[in-house]
């Protein structure tokens, strides 16, 4: 009855909302990345120099070998990502 | 390897360095259309195994019909189709704050020499349909001040660099060079955005005056950038290229690179006569763009509409079945062929003549 407490509220009723949902998880994923590249480029400094300052980790433009493998991390992430949301139903 | 990002790509700075933030989230929208790659080649598979395509071929329409049908129960497609619309919703936006992460170092290498040389038709010539918000770019092609930067320097580096197959600005060298005269005395690129076509006609032709014509001041104003960075000078107007306001007969070649498809029919018929009135007689015309569906195998075609529909393309459908021939010949060109220069017909160019006079 409107106007009176809700037990079994459902919010995403519309289609629209799947994709809406959608947008979040790639909000995420994204966030998550960057924390992930962030982390990676802390070892990398650490490995090399046993120190760092923040100045560091931002002016660190990954190369050669270790670009390569943030690459590759990036990708086997986003295949996996993408490859478990088609799962159900998919052939 | 293929995903890591070492060499500066051709015409682009080497100096242009993000923080940790910009640089991985522009990454992270790199990986995603190669994490999407498996999943696409299996949707592949399913409408390349299906005779329907294959029956629909050459009527976009039935075909496009044909592969819903196909696929209705197969999430891979919505969730790609999701995937690729929010990964363009979400570009700009993520390249402007990139920028402005490192703005203070960015900003004096995006900087016009000279603005108040690039001629301006005014905000009344704009067309409503250059309106619509191309691409998802948000705020269009001048929603920031140092659009041209963001779009060349880091959305091209990052993103359609490494996602688009063959090399891109090769391409465009390729089909300057596919003018039919070895020497060009006054050049114009209609839609010439930052000038990465512009360029390559530049080095084809080194004697000759150039001038670019776009309805973008953020990207005139980084194209007048590169040319400096390159040692050049090109003339550059702000106008439609449908109505450029340019001096009639003033021009030996008139060109244009991925301009076409970004206009509705009828503005494509008003460029053609637009470089029909620019051209002196005898002179070149060099349109290269988007390939025709009909050229395209079923799935790649299908392909194109897909995505085009999904990524903020309103004209491509009619760009890729617009007989352009027909189009010239109307323009009063004479000497018209095409010719594709590419895997599966792209980049696709047509090639046609003003008549000399008395000869129309
Ligand atoms: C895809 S870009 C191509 C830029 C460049 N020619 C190149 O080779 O990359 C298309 C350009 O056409 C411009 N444009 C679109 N419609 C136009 C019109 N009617 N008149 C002039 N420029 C236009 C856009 O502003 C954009 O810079």
């Amino acid at each position: 009855m409107p106007g009176f407490a809700n037990d079994d509220a459902v919010h995403l009723d519309r289609p629209e909302h799947l994709d809406a949902l959608f947008g979040i998880t790639m909000e995420l994923a994204s966030e998550l990345w960057v924390m992930r590249d962030r982390l990676a480029v802390i070892e990398q400094l650490l490995d090399e120099r046993g120190t760092l300052t923040r100045d560091d980790i931002e002016r660190t433009q990954p190369q050669g070998e270790n670009a390569e493998r943030l690459a590759r991390e990036r990708e086997r992430f986003l295949t996996r990502v993408f490859e478990s949301a088609a799962r159900p139903g998919g052939k | 390897m293929s995903t890591a990002q070492p060499t500066v790509p051709d015409g682009m700075r080497a100096d242009v360095e993000l923080a940790q933030r910009g640089r991985s989230e522009m990454q992270f929208l790199q990986a995603m259309r190669a994490g999407l790659r498996p999943l696409q080649a299996r949707l592949r598979e399913r409408l390349e195994k299906e005779a329907a395509l294959e029956e629909a071929a050459g009527d976009i329409a039935r075909l496009r019909e044909a592969a819903d049908e196909v696929l209705a129960e197969d999430p891979r497609l919505g969730i790609a189709g999701a995937a690729l619309r929010w990964n363009r919703a979400v570009l700009t936006p993520r390249a402007v704050d990139a920028f402005e992460e490192r703005a203070d170092e960015l900003a004096p290498k995006a900087a016009p020499p000279a603005p108040e040389k690039i001629a301006d038709r005014g905000e009344e010539a704009v067309p409503r349909y250059w309106r619509y918000e191309f691409h998802g770019t948000a705020g269009g092609w001048d929603g920031h001040e140092h659009m041209g930067f963001i779009h060349h320097e880091l959305v091209y580096r990052y993103l359609l660099v490494p996602s688009f197959p063959g090399d891109i600005f090769g391409q465009r060298t390729r089909v300057a060079e596919l003018a039919p005269r070895d020497t060009y005395t006054d050049i114009c690129d209609l839609g010439c955005g930052t000038g990465q076509f512009t360029l390559k006609l530049a080095q084809a032709y080194p004697e000759a005056r150039v001038t670019g014509v776009d309805l973008s001041l953020a990207e005139l104003r980084y194209a007048q950038r590169r040319a400096a960075e390159a040692g050049t000078e090109w003339d550059l107007v702000r106008a439609p290229a449908e109505d450029t306001g340019l001096d009639g007969e003033s021009f030996d070649l008139v060109a244009s690179f991925i301009l076409l498809h970004e206009m509705p029919p009828h503005a494509i018929r008003k460029v053609f006569a637009e470089a029909f009135r620019l051209l002196r007689p005898g002179g070149d015309l060099v349109f290269s763009d988007v390939a025709p569906y009909r050229l395209r195998s079923p799935y790649q075609a299908w392909y194109d509409d897909w995505d085009a529909e999904n990524g903020h393309e309103p004209w491509w459908r009619t760009a890729a079945t617009i007989d352009l021939v027909e189009v010239a010949r109307t323009a009063g060109f004479t000497d018209i062929r095409q010719e594709a220069l590419g895997q599966q017909s792209y980049p696709w160019v047509t090639v046609a003549r003003k008549p000399m006079e008395g000869l129309a």
